[in-house]
């Protein structure tokens, strides 16, 4: 058998039997029931309807989750061996270290999509028979097909975690680096971004007169937030979502203001594009995924099998 | 002298400027129990590491099996079995299970795997353990293991670092005719460490290794041969214990014995050995046992590391 579906064999077991796989099944559940409660309010004031609510907050679930899900497993992915002292014994062996990373990689991406694409279908057979929900054909395959790109999306958190555990002596160490890489991306950059837009669009219009004025600067505010979040991961697989799903864009955002208070609303959805052609209009966000795993991948390359191993 | 390892100039700089080998130059031969001796921080480890192919040198060549070691090491490792020191296993495994795991690494299928992971949990005495948890195992039990995987694809060359460290007597015991089989089964193995006395009699070639730089090399005979035409050491008494080799070593210093050193339950005596004893008899303590030196691989360790260190500096 080859020594990378060996590894990893190895990567999958291990990770399915470990400790914060459960944890993060359990973050999802918790997640999962949360956004259930909250539903048929959702759906009151939504222009989306339930069916359609239900399957966007599962994704979005499911997105959240292949996030942490990369971070995970792959903070420890070689850190963890250096600890136990296992990564002595593999390369000891006629293993060439790009076959172990190969083979965790591997091992990972597998766990990650058994993970989504059960509790995919697994959510949209509760809905079905559970909730009574008539979720169409045509929806439930773009949602699946939106998933291979959240495993995409999810490999980038992986391997960027990786990376961190390749340079770290310590797992407790690359958890730190993975997780502040997390924070940064999806919580730091969207904050910072926000402020920035606004900041740069100036002062905000006030008054009943100023409704256009006002809708002009929450565009404004939008574009430059945007355009800074335009090379984030969310942010992409956002678009390819938006894409294949037909979802709003969170930055999309439409005014309403009344005498004493400004409130906003999100447009109806856009109608979805076939799958080709949203596939084509999603070619870019895809390819800056594609560079990120590129990336990370290659500087874990540089620095693990440039046997920069040191005392 | 057909070679199972030779190094050429071999240095190596880790990034902090530790300059852990300074042109190593090493023979072991084909089918002998080799010793690398030397203090810790001595460049053992280091010096492993590139014959595996584990990290690559600064400078220098290494050729194990007649392969060069740095630009082929996956060829290197599918025919050396190591036993790296800080070694681990995955602990919520059993033992059988993980040689399994690395059988199948070493290229082997998963039924020879599991065939070959039992003969040899057979050999180093851990068959009835063999679906045990790794986490369940004692130190002695996870060393044995450690020894079953590095002889798990029968190489030719095995390299042993340490491994006798932190194994009870009986351990080390196992471990010795461990050796000596694999010895009588025509296969190469060096030991690095620096207990010479639990391994040092299982070897007959040996180098001692201090601050990077390999000081001797050669077989016992050789060595000794080297050190008796440069050494005053006329002959070592040996005590059942360091506490009475001490008191023997003060009572020559007070009766004005030219000189004298200790060094645990040995000592070393410069001059006549019959004046010595003499001496000592004359305060009523004997000499157990006397010797010629070097009488051992822990005699030519205490000659480089302890008494010439001043000169190899």
């Amino acid at each position: 058998m080859n020594r990378i579906w060996i590894i990893a064999e190895r990567e999958f077991a291990d990770s399915i039997r470990s400790k914060r796989f459960i944890v993060v099944v359990g973050i999802f559940i918790l997640m999962f029931m949360l956004n259930l409660s909250m539903l048929s309010f959702a759906s009151q004031v939504s222009e989306l309807s339930l069916e359609d609510l239900f399957l966007q907050t599962s994704i979005s679930n499911l997105t959240f989750i292949a996030s942490l899900l990369g971070i995970a497993l792959g903070f420890s992915a070689i850190s963890g061996e250096r600890e136990k002292g296992t990564l002595l014994l593999i390369l000891s062996r006629p293993v060439s270290r790009d076959q172990v990373l190969n083979g965790k990689t591997l091992g990972a991406l597998a766990v990650i999509a058994l993970s989504l694409f059960s509790s995919y279908f697994i959510l949209i057979g509760l809905g079905m028979a559970g909730f009574n929900l008539a979720i169409d054909l045509d929806k439930v395959v773009r949602g699946a097909l939106v998933l291979i790109f959240i495993l995409l999306y999810s490999l980038v958190f992986y391997l960027a975690s990786m990376f961190f555990s390749v340079i770290s002596r310590r797992s407790s160490r690359s958890m730190v680096l993975a997780l502040v890489f997390w924070i940064i991306m999806i919580i730091i950059l969207p904050l910072i971004a926000f402020i920035v837009g606004t900041a740069l669009a100036g002062p905000m219009p006030i008054g009943e007169e100023n409704i256009e004025a006002q809708m002009e600067y929450w565009q404004k505010v939008s574009q430059i937030q945007a355009s800074i979040l335009s090379f984030t991961p969310d942010t992409n697989l956002q678009s390819i979502m938006r894409n294949l799903l037909g979802t709003p864009s969170p930055y999309g955002v439409e005014v309403q203001v009344s005498v004493n208070e400004t409130t906003t609303t999100t447009p109806p959805p856009p109608e979805a594009k076939s799958i080709p052609q949203a596939i084509i209009d999603s070619a870019l966000n895809i390819l800056v995924l594609i560079v990120y795993v590129v990336v990370f991948y290659g500087l874990s390359y540089m620095f693990f099998v440039a046997r920069k191993e040191e005392k | 002298m057909d070679l199972a390892i030779e190094t050429r100039g071999l240095e190596k700089v880790y990034e902090k400027k530790i300059h852990a080998l300074k042109g190593v130059d090493l023979q072991v031969p084909k089918g002998v129990v080799f010793g690398l001796f030397g203090p810790n921080g001595a460049g053992k480890t280091t010096l492993l590491s590139i014959l595996t192919g584990i990290i690559l040198p600064t400078k220098g060549e290494a050729y194990v099996l007649g392969i060069d070691a740095i630009k082929e090491s996956l060829r290197v490792r599918e025919r050396v079995g190591v036993l790296p020191e800080g070694f681990g296993f995955y602990e919520h495994l059993s033992g059988l299970e993980n040689l399994i795991y690395l059988a199948m690494l070493d290229g082997l299928s998963r039924e020879e795997a599991r065939e070959r992971a039992e003969k040899i949990l057979d050999e180093v005495g851990l068959c009835e353990k063999k679906n045990v948890k790794v986490k369940e195992y004692s130190r002695g039990m996870r060393q044995r293991l450690g020894v079953a995987q590095a002889v798990l694809k029968d190489p030719e060359l095995i390299l042993l670092d340490e491994p006798t460290q932190g194994i009870d007597p009986q351990g080390v015991a196992w471990f010795k005719n461990f050796v000596v089989n694999l010895r009588q089964k025509g296969k190469t193995i060096l030991i690095s460490t620096h207990l010479l006395q639990e391994v040092g009699t299982l070897c007959s070639h040996a180098a001692i290794i201090y601050r990077g730089k390999i000081l001797t090399i050669g077989s016992f005979e050789e060595i000794s041969k080297r050190i008796r035409e440069e050494s005053n050491i006329s002959a070592v008494f040996i005590y059942p214990n360091a506490f009475m080799a001490e008191n023997a070593y003060k009572a020559l210093v007070e009766s004005g014995f030219g000189e004298v050193r200790v060094e645990a339950e040995k000592l070393y005596i410069i001059g006549d050995p019959e004046k010595a004893e003499s001496m000592l008899s004359e305060k009523g303590i004997g000499v157990p046992s006397r010797v010629n030196f070097p009488s051992d691989w822990h005699d030519i360790f205490v000659h480089y590391i302890f008494f010439r260190r001043g000169d190899m500096e």
